[in-house]
């Protein structure tokens, strides 16, 4: 009988089945909109990260890490931080502190291309650049992850005050300046 | 029931009515079927995936050897995590359940360093050590602290002391001993000082002429309050190493949290047994552990914790 509900004597469907269809899809998509909007806005407040932590995790990385720059007196095994080894400051020791696509030295012409999208993206990671200022060191010694990509919009934090010792033992005052590019 | 106009046509507006109060019904059935969805499965591996990522992230941050017991209770989520399934491998956590395959697979990415590749897969693990070694973080499936105490920078570690060279805090030297060791004083022990040199602040001269000739030694510790016992032990020093010895029996991270994030009410808990501490490396060792069950859910907190206060302790 319900199949027989919206026709008439002669089997033709009636606009008032066209009315419901379309209140039905709308009230579908409406549905739809609803529970995708719960789902996000659940899964946004639910794992929310700090603002701005992980970019301080690496710059703490930068300045901490005896893989990084941060001074280590073999001696005694004794690691120094914020007091950064002027011997360390190369874009090497960053590459190898801030691991992200290293393994992909040898790439395709494929490879390449999805490098590049990689590097568009910012896969998710976050770019840095990095510019020491002071005595004994470089001028212009900058630095820059291997996911930083020249041009886009970047954000500069404010420079942290370090200090640089040099081959002779010799502790001079610095600045750090941290640039990041984040998200997409 | 359906009511027939005079052409025998059913009265459609009842009938959508009828169909708009089933769609209704449905709905909030629904609506109620995601938000336990959301609230639960789904969210527990999102949080997962991203703290555990931010941790090892944080753990590269600290200067020196550190581990992490997880889960932790900062959060309940994490109590969660032997339901699934956690896969750590060239920079990503993916979380999942047992299924073919997981619709709601959660990953989040984390920044290795170039001393090791984590490649690591736990499957319903009921507890995970975090934790760093000369550099190098990895990850363990351990129960029990005694586990942890053998095999933690075991190889490595040439004094195999259980929780020697771990996060080391040893502030005091020929550079800015004063503001550091203030630093110290602000953030961690309240009433100690650390000091070198003659000049510095809390012990006279005559007091650290005295120390050093008993025994050589770099570092004069001088406690200004008791607190000997309760939660630092002060061993003795090595002459060969002519440095004074200091291990400290407390969580300085439950004093990192407690600083830094004010919503958390924090439990000290001290370590009793310090025959567990090896006193040889000369450097105060800490075990980490997140005591209390807050029921706040965000992400990162630990790892947030960590970078704040390293950040005022060395960045001042």
């Amino acid at each position: 009988m319900v199949v027989k509900i919206f026709k008439n004597k002669k089997g033709e469907e009636t606009p008032q089945k066209m009315l419901f269809y379309v209140i039905t899809s709308i009230f579908i998509t409406i549905l739809c909109f609803i529970i995708v909007y719960f789902v996000v806005y659940d899964l946004r407040t639910e794992t929310m990260i700090p603002k701005n932590l992980e970019r301080n995790l690496f710059i703490q990385r930068f300045l901490n890490s005896e893989d990084c720059f941060a001074y280590t007196d073999t001696k005694i095994q004794r690691i120094y931080p914020y007091l950064l080894d002027q011997k360390k400051l190369t874009q090497d020791t960053l590459d190898k502190c801030y691991s992200i696509n290293d393994d992909k030295t040898i790439l395709s012409d494929a490879e390449k291309k999805l490098e590049e999208k990689i590097k568009i993206s910012n896969d998710g990671g976050i770019a840095f650049r990095l510019t020491f200022i002071g005595a004994g060191i470089v001028p212009n010694n900058v630095l820059k992850t291997k996911n930083w990509v020249d041009g886009k919009n970047s954000e500069q934090e404010t420079p942290i005050r370090i200090k640089v010792i040099d081959d002779e033992n010799e502790i001079n005052e610095a600045k750090l300046v941290v640039e990041v590019q984040e998200g997409p | 029931m359906l009511k027939k106009g005079k052409k025998g046509e059913v009265d459609w507006i009842i009938f959508v009515a009828a169909e708009l109060v089933i769609f209704a019904i449905i709905f909030f059935s629904f609506m109620s079927m995601v938000k336990g969805w959301t609230s639960g499965d789904v969210i527990n591996k999102v949080y997962i995936s991203r703290d555990t990522a931010l941790l090892i992230d944080s753990l590269y941050s600290v200067p020196y050897n550190v581990y992490v017991m997880y889960p932790n209770k900062v959060s309940e989520i994490t109590s969660s995590v032997s339901k699934y399934t956690l896969e750590f491998k060239e920079g990503v956590v993916s979380v999942y359940s047992d299924m073919v395959v997981d619709v709601t697979r959660a990953s989040y990415h984390y920044t290795e360093n170039g001393k090791m590749k984590i490649d690591k897969k736990f499957i319903h693990p009921s507890s995970l050590v975090f934790y760093k070694c000369n550099d190098a973080v990895n990850i363990e499936d351990f129960k029990t602290f005694a586990e942890i105490s053998e095999t933690f920078c075991s190889g490595i570690d040439a004094e195999g002391g259980i929780l020697s060279k771990r996060f080391v805090v040893n502030p005091v030297d020929d550079y800015d001993a004063f503001d550091i060791a203030d630093s110290v004083n602000s953030i961690f022990f309240n009433n100690v000082v650390l000091s070198r040199d003659k000049g510095d602040t809390g012990i006279t001269d005559n007091r650290i002429q005295e120390k050093i000739d008993e025994k050589p030694t770099d570092i004069i510790l001088n406690l200004n309050t008791d607190i000997t016992g309760k939660k630092i032990v002060i061993k003795t020093p090595q002459e060969t190493e002519k440095r004074v010895e200091i291990t400290a029996l407390v969580s300085l991270l439950n004093y990192f949290i407690k600083k830094n994030v004010k919503d958390i009410e924090i439990e000290e808990k001290i370590v009793e047994d310090i025959s567990l501490f090896n006193a040889n490396t000369g450097k105060i060792t800490v075990q980490i552990e997140i005591p209390l069950d807050t029921g706040i859910s965000n992400n990162g907190l630990i790892a947030k914790a960590i970078a704040d206060a390293i950040r005022r302790y060395y960045g001042g």
